[in-house]
């Protein structure tokens, strides 16, 4: 027995942050109606936030994310390999409940750079076409960073973004990322506190002629008002951060920022712990609404214009994927067998660590953003000439928010014979703040063989099948690790560590060792059919009536956080669909 | 530890680190295919400190037997050591920590997805020779998938101190908890190394007492329970005392953390702070009940609009 829900404009599967970006921009000026299904929890920063700096329950035990209970992703390094699940929380971490991963990001909020946008011209013109290996796909994005600047420039306002710019409309100016693409603004508010060994840092790899700046960050460096009227306060350096809601809304989130104006509409509704099971589709394919699953294990089916899976990126390819029917046999999107391709993952490792003999450096204090960062050595930003590899990383010293139960699991590692025993604990209580090292994010170039569809084997809590990723590195990430782990040597003897530990090879990938939440690609954006599954808005070839949101829309991932550019192309799509969509709807938007 | 239930097909020798059929897993407690609602994971108000019975002022073990217990006993004071004057796990209460951990879950304190099916692992090979078969790991891949054997953690340490005790009497003639430090060191570098190699980070060659070792575990993984002992161990030490460890924050104290706070300043940030470390419920309130209804308006509270689905 399926409950037929009233119909309404637009339904969102996941009420995260893309979601509240499109309520937020579209709601308050239209007479629309939206929903977002949410499969988590509501929770806001008073009370749930208030009580929360437990970090065995948040940090170690994943309090919130989603829930492996009762759905996962298998993995495989290749496709001869066995793929299994992801049993307990590794290479990543999504979120669930209101507001989504948003709540528990780190807030690094980057624009990435004008080359990551004509990836492929940019390394054709500069390099040759051989510069890039046969198995590589990767490919240009629909639009340019001129094209999306205006939306970058919208969106760090309304988040109080706090950083220090360093391209100004081509000025450049001391003190910021040189190597930035122009911006019509300076950032709304100045760059978070900076940490002891963030400062050390700064000046060492200054001495090495490199150009560090302080990281742009979605937490409030002070009080702010947004341009919606929220009035929110500055951080307050406490510590903990990542895998945390923050208790005093620096953090910006969906909490703080987009849901106020969009609920405030009377127009907007988020339904909590409803799994969304799938897209529904007519007979000519257009889709017409979502099946999903109440707490109470109730079916609902809410008729909508228009369908946006707006959820975390493994679960918006698995969306689409999910959505079989007579009209799109393969899924929704996947009519040329494009969804799942150029699945692309994040470079992050620490290949330098140091040992600083009495010194101490309050790691445990501040957040992930109060350090510099250098973009000296990321993308195209020097010359590969003469190296084995293309791309690059952001580089940047260990960050605050330090925990003692998840740091003294290997914090050491290198730095002590054993990792237990006396000599190991001796070390520890001498040293727990005094360990730091170089970290690298770099860029994950897409493949033939890297790829996400269903797995046939596994299923999760509601009988339908997991998502299947393939995925490893490659010759390229090996030589570009090789290359960063030198310039990180080099940097930790710089700023002149009394004890070293280098990992100079980039082992192979693994799915159990937390790296990053950056899963990109899978449903990408391109200018026809043939290379992609949606348009530059995220409205899918095959079926548009339906958006996609998110990193799943990146051809490939370039060596910064996402979550800046994912908001900058929602603001991109919540525009075009308020402004274009609905006077014609289902029509593909050029 | 259950044997392969099904002959390995020809060629192909079955690893001794078995594969378990999803069936045999769950002697012990039902596990049901979760439907949609069911709330599975468990709220952290489960969690059940170790409570000290009021003559003893001594905390009982829930989950050990005495005879666990001594050994797990043994096992922390060889991870963390320690005396009065430095302490380490036995003084911060580790093995209570443990204990208490094993007894308030019966499956995983952390989210975990269970169901089958499981994988089978095989002793060499590569994946190119693998690849016909179902779901089959070589040996020396499988770590890279993380945890898979589908084994609880009751289990684990129930079987694994068994194994442990089996090894220590077969290689020195005595239980763990009995021997010289020097030789329970000995013992648990072999699981250590057992572990480091199982993903490709031992040096050398494999020695005997690695096969011994594995052989005294039935191949269920002494490298694993070894790893899952040091986690636990270190989880203990380190967690906030709520949950039955780091009993008078000696953990935190040992390394200088002064534990949770409401806020640093940035000249902290700089210079350090001189704060005496507190638990969790020495944490002031953020906002006291006292004064919800005049809760400063930047932070966001419950609007309408959001209900459940």
């Amino acid at each position: 027995m399926v409950v037929q829900n009233d119909p309404v404009d637009i339904v969102t599967i996941g009420g995260g942050m893309t979601a509240s970006i499109l309520a937020a921009l579209i709601l308050p000026s239209t007479s629309h109606t939206m929903v977002s299904l949410e499969q988590g929890a509501a929770r806001w920063t008073y009370p749930d936030f208030a009580h929360n700096h437990d970090s065995l329950r948040f940090n170690n035990r994943y309090e919130l994310m989603q829930d492996l209970n009762q759905v996962s992703w298998t993995w495989r390094p290749n496709e001869n390999a066995p793929a299994l699940p992801m049993r307990q929380y590794g290479s990543f971490n999504p979120g669930q409940g209101l507001g989504g991963s948003m709540v528990h990001w780190t807030a690094l909020t980057w624009r990435f750079l004008p080359s990551d946008f004509a990836y492929r011209t940019h390394h054709i013109e500069r390099y040759g076409a051989d510069k890039i290996p046969d198995e590589m796909t990767v490919q240009d994005w629909p639009f340019s960073y001129l094209d999306l600047e205006r939306h970058y420039d919208a969106l760090e306002y309304d988040m109080g973004v706090s950083g220090q710019a360093g391209n100004l409309n081509g000025r450049i100016l001391e003190g910021g990322n040189p190597f930035e693409g122009p911006r019509q603004r300076p950032y709304p508010n100045p760059p978070l506190a900076q940490s002891a060994f963030g400062n050390l840092f700064h000046e060492a790899v200054q001495g090495l002629g490199l150009h560090p700046f302080p990281t742009p960050s979605g937490i409030l460096s002070q009080g702010y008002t947004d341009p919606f009227g929220n009035v929110r306060a500055g951080c307050l350096y406490c510590g903990f951060c990542t895998r945390y809601g923050c208790e005093v809304g620096a953090k910006t989130s969906p909490l703080t920022t987009w849901l106020p104006p969009a609920l405030d509409t009377g127009r907007y509704e988020v339904r909590t712990r409803s799994h969304v099971i799938g897209i529904e589709t007519d007979d000519d394919g257009r889709a017409t609404g979502v099946r999903y699953v109440n707490a109470d294990g109730n079916e609902f089916f809410q008729p909508a214009e228009l369908v946006i899976t707006s959820a975390y990126t493994l679960e918006n390819i698995r969306n689409l994927l999910l959505s079989r029917s007579k009209a799109h046999p393969d899924g929704v999107g996947n009519d040329r067998g494009r969804v799942g391709r150029n699945y692309t993952y994040q470079l992050a490792q620490n290949p330098a660590s140091g040992l600083w003999e009495n010194e101490r450096f309050n790691f445990y204090m501040g957040n992930g953003c109060t350090i510099p960062q250098v973009f000296d050595y990321n993308a195209d930003n020097f010359d590969h000439s003469d190296v084995d590899f293309i791309g690059g990383a952001r580089m940047y010293p260990s960050a605050g928010q330090r925990e003692p139960i998840s740091s003294a699991q290997n914090l050491l590692e290198g730095l002590t014979d054993r990792r237990w025993g006396a000599e190991w604990k001796q070390t520890l209580g001498s040293s727990w703040d005094s360990v730091g090292s170089i970290g690298i994010e770099g860029e994950s170039p897409a493949y033939e063989g890297n790829f996400c569809d269903l797995d046939p084997r596994f299923t999760d809590a509601w009988g339908l099948p997991l998502l299947r990723i393939t995925f490893d590195w490659r010759e390229n990430e090996r030589n570009m690790y090789r290359f960063l782990a030198n310039r990180s040597e080099e940097m930790i003897k710089a700023m002149g560590a009394d004890r070293t530990t280098v990992t100079r090879q980039l082992a192979p990938y693994r799915y159990d060792v937390y790296q990053s939440t950056h899963a990109t690609g899978g449903c990408i954006m391109g200018t026809d059919p043939g290379n992609s599954v949606t348009n530059g808005y995220g409205q899918v070839w095959d079926t548009p009536n339906v958006f996609v949101t998110g990193a799943a829309l990146f051809p490939q991932n370039p060596g910064a956080n996402p979550s800046g550019t994912v908001g900058a192309l929602a603001y991109r799509a919540a525009e075009a669909i308020r402004d274009r969509y609905f006077k014609a709807p289902g029509e593909l938007l050029t | 530890m259950a044997e392969p239930e099904e002959a390995a097909p020809p060629g192909r020798k079955i690893s001794r680190r078995a594969f378990i059929s999803s069936g045999s897993l769950f002697g012990g407690f039902l596990l049901v295919q979760c439907t949609a609602g069911t709330e599975t994971r468990p709220p952290p108000q489960q969690f059940l400190p170790p409570a000290p019975p009021e003559q003893t002022g001594v905390p009982a073990y829930r989950f050990f037997t005495a005879s666990e217990a001594r050994t797990v006993e043994a096992i922390t004071a060889r991870l963390i050591p320690g005396d009065e004057s430095d302490p380490g796990a036995i003084e911060a209460g580790v093995p209570f920590y443990i204990d208490a951990k094993l007894a308030s879950f019966e499956s995983f304190a952390e989210p975990t997805f269970i169901q089958g099916p499981f994988v089978e692992v095989v002793d060499g090979g590569t994946f190119e020779s693998t690849a016909d078969g179902d779901l089959v790991v070589p040996e020396d891949q499988l770590y890279r998938y993380g945890y898979q054997s589908g084994v609880t953690p009751q289990t684990e340490y129930r079987d694994g101190l068994q194994s442990l005790n089996d090894y220590a009497v077969s290689r020195y003639g005595s239980e763990f908890a009995d021997l010289a430090a020097e030789e329970q060191d000995s013992i648990l570098e072999v699981l250590d190394t057992i572990q480091q190699r199982a993903e490709g980070d031992a040096e050398g060659s494999e020695q005997a007492e690695e096969g011994a070792a594995t052989a005294a575990f039935g191949g269920s993984g002494a490298g694993g329970f070894f790893s899952t002992l040091r986690t636990d161990t270190i989880e203990g030490m380190f967690s906030d005392p709520l949950y039955g460890g780091n009993k008078d924050l000696v953990g935190w104290t040992l390394i200088g953390y002064p534990g949770p706070q409401r806020a640093y300043s940035p000249q902290e940030m700089l210079i350090g702070t001189r704060r005496n470390p507190q638990p969790l419920d020495g944490l002031t309130p953020m906002n006291p009940d006292r004064h919800a209804h005049e809760v400063p308006e930047a932070l966001e509270q419950p609007r309408s609009g959001v209900r459940d689905g």
